[in-house]
């Protein structure tokens, strides 16, 4: 009987040991740019993995902009880009859910399986396409051409939204209907506010899109004007090779404040995301 | 009868349109876009304003954006219809920027020069030969010089390495082994390791359809072959007291400390003045060993150039604004203020240059750079070469495997482009 306890407690512990192991490597980069982001030292040095000096100078000079550094100014331009965005591609999202979940019309089995199939592509392989369709109509180097690349397919994304919308009881909104409700006022008050936890997820995904593409800033945001810049481009840029030695700490100081709206959202859409789950609405 | 006065009206109105828009070209605003690196964003901006100040008849709308040297080609190269009119780049990318039809042929655009009063000829005797040299394509000049620094010579710590020591590599290294420190130099880099093989009089060049010629398997024209070549490379990889650095971290290694030399350029200038403090001293490249011989290191010589796109609208005036922030009075301000190394002869001469330590160690080795002609499928194959002669794969008592290796290297650098 005890030798069964024991064999239980020690594979307890290598359990935990194990992931305590995979958590301590899968933290060291973090831990890493984290410490590194407090160096005194402007430029990089790896020879120790904790900087020689402690100091929150680049912080300071993150928002004190100069010609090559304007965080604050590309902080604000990639929080209204990815703003924008999550909205939009919420809306399209849950959109897409609701009609190939709740309603029946013809050709719904083909048009879900073509999206599927849409998304499965790379959207990099459009993006040549992409850049000269959006320059055929003036839109390269514009906030709106950037929110309608993010934005535009997010609508394909609509798989996993769909699978949890399924879980509504059909005889809710069956109900409604019959109580003459309007196929809005049900996908408004009815389903949604039944699926907190995937809002929540949509919500957060779609904010991380723009909020971590390079690939298309770069590619759109093409006239060098660096106060247009988003996050991503400018912090790239700090790394060039006659920059990195004044900049390399700012750049990590940049990467580090760059979690922070992305933690802040998390930590708010956290609360519904626990509620929407325990939350009934059939009553048994 | 209606139809002719209808006729007759709408000449009319034609022709008060079109004197509107004659009017209107003749105090048209000038617009111009103008890219330069980050960190010289302020000094762009100071030069604008005098080139507006040198022409006050017109009303320009210059627009100054940040494109970095080092990468305009590939930000060029994505759409030049987009790009800026006038950009800096680095004078490697030259060709491929010629190809794209990204750069002006200067000299059918000569003309416009005469407002600035002068002539190309005047720019390309007021710049250093190589520097002309470098931005001449088939015979025509594509850009104007701004900057000779874009080049490589040798950091060291005359703390530790004494003036003799530094003159040929054996003894470089032996110093270094002495203190306990390290010299640092990037081999896996084709921009880098073709120091030595142009050092021994091998070459490359730029076939007219865009392939790469390269000789470094045979025999140089000064007699070394392309194996005693590399084995004076491996006996400087094999020494203890060598670091074979990753391109791209040497300021990082500079930091670190260990070491008390090193092959890099001006950008590294300040990171090597703080790690070496006041012994920081800077010089030529050493000689190495070929054979019994000792052979100058050369260089690949870079230059940072002013050109205008072949897509400017207003090429006249791009071609003025270009030939106007690398004129004698721009390249003066761009060493005062941002300690560019400059590729105007008089700037060269003057004794603030020649006392500053990492210019005049550029100017120092600029004797022995050579222009760099390679096509695209260079680059690869060669960084892969210097990868093998870093990690030590290569053997410097095994002639056959070397000779393979370099028979590898130039199958790849001289394949077609498909």
């Amino acid at each position: 009987m005890k030798k069964m306890k024991d064999n239980r407690t020690s594979s307890v512990v290598m359990h935990n040991v194990l992931i305590g192991i995979l958590a301590f490597i899968w933290l060291i980069p973090i831990v890493w740019l984290f410490c590194t982001s407090f160096s005194s030292y402007s430029g990089m040095n790896t020879s120790t993995f904790f900087p020689k000096e402690w100091s929150i100078v680049h912080y300071v000079k993150l928002f004190h902009p100069d010609t090559v550094a304007q965080f604050p100014q590309w902080f604000l331009n990639t929080f209204i880009i990815a703003c924008v965005t999550c909205v939009v591609s919420t809306a399209f999202v849950l959109m897409v859910a609701y009609a190939t979940s709740v309603m029946r019309f013809p050709m719904r089995k083909t048009l879900m399986n073509f999206a599927v199939i849409l998304n499965l592509f790379p959207g990099m392989l459009a993006m040549i396409a992409v850049y000269f369709t959006l320059k055929s109509f003036n839109l390269t180097n514009s906030y709106a051409g950037l929110i309608m690349v993010y934005s535009g397919s997010a609508g394909l994304g609509y798989l996993i939204a769909k699978g949890f919308f399924d879980t509504v009881p059909r005889a809710l909104c069956e109900a409604a209907r019959i109580d003459g409700c309007s196929e809005a006022r049900i996908f408004a008050q009815i389903v949604i506010p039944m699926s907190r936890p995937i809002i929540v997820y949509t919500v957060i995904s779609s904010f991380l899109v723009p909020w971590m593409d390079f690939v298309y800033a770069k590619m759109i945001l093409n006239a060098g004007v660096s106060s247009k810049y988003t996050v991503a481009i400018g912090l790239y840029k700090m790394l060039d090779k006659s920059l990195i030695n004044s900049y390399f700490t700012m750049f990590c100081a940049g990467g580090v404040l760059v979690s922070v709206p992305i933690s802040i959202l998390f930590m708010i859409m956290q609360k519904f995301y626990v509620e929407g789950i325990t939350g009934g609405a059939v009553k048994g | 009868m209606k139809l002719k006065k209808a006729l007759a009206f709408t000449l009319a109105a034609a022709t008060v349109m079109s004197s509107v828009a004659l009017v209107n070209a003749e105090d048209e605003t000038i617009k111009l876009t103008l890219w330069g690196a980050e960190e010289d964003q302020a000094l762009l901006g100071e030069l604008v304003e005098d080139f507006k100040a040198a022409y006050p008849d017109v009303t320009f709308d210059i627009q100054i954006g940040v494109e970095s040297e080092s990468t305009a080609k590939d930000t060029i190269l994505t759409d030049v219809e987009a790009a800026a009119d006038v950009y800096s780049f680095a004078s490697d990318q030259i060709y491929d920027l010629v190809n794209a039809g990204a750069l002006l042929n200067l000299e059918e655009y000569g003309e416009a020069l005469t407002l600035a009063g002068k002539t190309l000829d005047d720019v390309k005797a007021a710049n250093v030969a190589g520097s002309v040299e470098a931005a001449t394509v088939d015979g025509s000049l594509y850009a104007f010089p701004r900057a000779a620094d874009n080049g490589y010579f040798l950091f060291y710590d005359s703390s530790v390495i004494s003036e003799e020591d530094v003159a040929s590599w054996d003894s470089l290294l032996a110093a270094a082994e002495k203190a306990g420190k390290k010299v640092g130099m990037t081999l896996a880099s084709g921009w880098y390791n073709a120091s030595f093989f142009y050092g021994a009089g091998f070459t490359t060049d730029l076939n007219d359809d865009g392939t790469t010629a390269i000789d470094w398997n045979g025999t140089s024209a000064e007699g070394y072959t392309g194996v005693d070549v590399v084995k004076g490379m491996l006996s400087i990889a094999g020494s203890p007291s060598f670091m074979a650095v990753a391109d791209g971290d040497m300021s990082n290694q500079l930091a670190a400390g260990g070491l008390c030399a090193a092959v890099s350029g001006t950008w590294d200038g300040i990171t090597a003045q703080e790690a070496f403090g006041d012994g920081y001293a800077a010089t030529k490249l050493p000689t190495f060993t070929v054979g019994d011989e000792q052979v100058q290191q050369a260089s690949v010589a870079g230059y940072k150039f002013a050109g205008v796109n072949g897509y400017a609208e207003n090429a006249g005036w791009a071609v003025l604004l270009a030939d106007f922030i690398t004129n004698e009075a721009s390249q003066q301000k761009f060493f005062d203020e941002r300690e560019s190394g400059p590729s105007n002869n008089t700037i060269i001469e003057s004794d603030a240059v020649k006392s500053n330590i990492a210019i005049a160690a550029l100017a120092e080795q600029a004797e022995f750079g050579k222009t760099q002609k390679v096509g695209g499928k260079y680059w690869d194959p060669a960084q892969t070469f210097g990868e093998l002669i870093a990690q030590g794969t290569l053997k410097a008592d095994d002639d056959a495997g070397i000779q393979t290796a370099l028979d590898t290297l130039v199958e790849g650098v001289t394949a077609p482009i498909e």
